[in-house]
């Protein structure tokens, strides 16, 4: 749609943009939940820069891993090609896988709280609606970018700007509606921590809201995968590689959140 | 200024004897004292500071933890705001973050001010946000790298 904005005389991607205004805004409403809930707003800001880093390297090595095989398979054709070292290089610094960065992210924040000995549910049950806000938020520079596009349709949206969506054809504007799925999501988290807060707190389980989320992510996921025109992003046993992802994430999910008091109030 | 019951001189309020005539100045001492007491201004309260460890008066200062991490951030966060904008030195600013976390604190949780952590953290916030801005644009994606490597992919 728009790929660049010319401010100040430079051209800059929306999507980068749109990143950054993600991390600015999410990372803002971790710290304005933890005011109303009396928890430090310091250390929420870095398990948040934690959780972000964390997201960056495990999406970035998330990328490499599934362009390793390719790029493996391939190398005699690509050396016969005369394909520099810096174009491979360049190839496999080129993207994010957004499950690499979901798990990233969870270990980046863990981390933090586990230095520094603080009470993980809490602070996960406080930052856990932030994600589907922050992914809503990215999906709006995916549409502005053109990438993570749809399939064909007739009234759909034509991204005649993008350098990554196919020109001159009508795609449905599926980053759209995953902005909207995922501010769904936000408001579903908000409404079960509200519900949840001030009940009785011996059976109050913090902790869950992060499970739920991934619950209703991997479902709604797996089903606007289907809507994806960019099937170019790898096939894995007759789904998609972000379906197969999906499933796995769901069933864990399901699993823990089913056995939480055994599983992760005694882990952690 | 008070004078000599004896001889009249004029004398500093300090003294306690006439600088002519030698006489002690003892009642007069002892009232006037009262009063210059009585007008002293009240003791100036130190204003609240950070408790900040005693240092022994000899032998080395103990290190202090985290402030090593703590100038780490700092560079690495002015290094970030002047180069960020090339994108590629992402990374600089990204462990600039994380030293300026950890070293801020572990500084404050010993218990000293963590200035300089807070200096290197925001800067070098600021420098990834703008790395970020320009670096991750739409080929974040990956699709427009496979154009490169696509073709010879079967």
């Amino acid at each position: 749609m728009l790929p660049f904005v010319n401010f100040l005389g430079r051209e800059i991607p929306m999507y980068g943009l749109m990143f950054v205004l993600a991390a600015i805004v999410s990372i803002g409403f971790a710290m304005l939940r933890a005011k109303q809930r009396g928890i430090p707003s310091d250390d929420t800001l870095y398990t948040s820069l934690f959780a972000v880093i964390g997201a960056i390297v495990g999406a970035k090595v998330l990328y490499i891993i599934t362009m390793i095989g390719p790029v493996i398979k391939n190398w005699s054709n690509m050396m016969e090609a005369n394909v520099s070292v810096w174009e491979i290089i360049a190839f496999a610094s080129g993207g994010f896988v957004f499950f690499g960065g979901l798990i990233g992210g969870i270990f980046g924040g863990i981390i933090y709280l586990r230095m520094f000995k603080l009470n993980i549910p809490e602070y996960v049950d406080l930052i856990a609606p932030c994600v589907p806000l922050a992914h809503a938020i990215g999906r709006v520079g995916c549409f502005f970018g053109g990438c993570c596009y749809g399939i064909e349709t007739h009234y759909g949206v034509e991204f005649n700007l993008s350098p990554v969506a196919p020109h001159n054809v009508r795609l449905l504007p599926v980053q759209l509606i995953e902005t909207d799925v995922n501010l769904l999501l936000v408001l579903i988290l908000l409404i079960y921590g509200r519900s949840h807060e001030n009940k009785n707190k011996s059976k109050n389980k913090p902790g869950k809201s992060l499970l739920l989320y991934l619950i209703l992510y991997s479902v709604s996921r797996f089903t606007l995968e289907f809507f994806r025109g960019d099937k170019a992003r790898g096939i894995f046993f007759g789904v998609s590689t972000s379906q197969f992802i999906s499933i796995i994430i769901f069933f864990i999910s399901v699993l823990l959140i089913a056995f939480y008091d055994k599983i992760i109030i005694n882990k952690i | 200024m008070k004078f000599c019951s004896k001889c009249g001189n004029q004398n500093d309020d300090n003294v306690q004897f006439c600088l002519n005539c030698g006489n002690k100045f003892e009642e007069e001492a002892s009232q006037q004292q009262q009063q210059p007491q009585q007008q002293q201004p009240p003791i100036y309260q130190q204003p609240q500071q950070p408790m900040y460890p005693q240092y022994p008066q000899q032998g080395p200062i103990p290190p202090v933890p985290g402030k090593g991490m703590a100038i780490a951030s700092l560079v690495l966060g002015i290094c970030s705001l002047a180069l960020g904008w090339t994108g590629v030195i992402l990374i600089l600013g990204i462990v600039g973050i994380v030293m300026g976390v950890l070293g801020g604190k572990k500084m404050r949780m010993a218990g000293y001010p963590a200035g300089i952590a807070t200096a290197g953290l925001v800067m070098s916030i600021i420098g990834t946000a703008i790395g970020g801005l320009i670096f991750v644009s739409c080929m974040a994606c990956g699709a427009c790298s496979y154009c490169a490597v696509l073709p010879l992919l079967p």
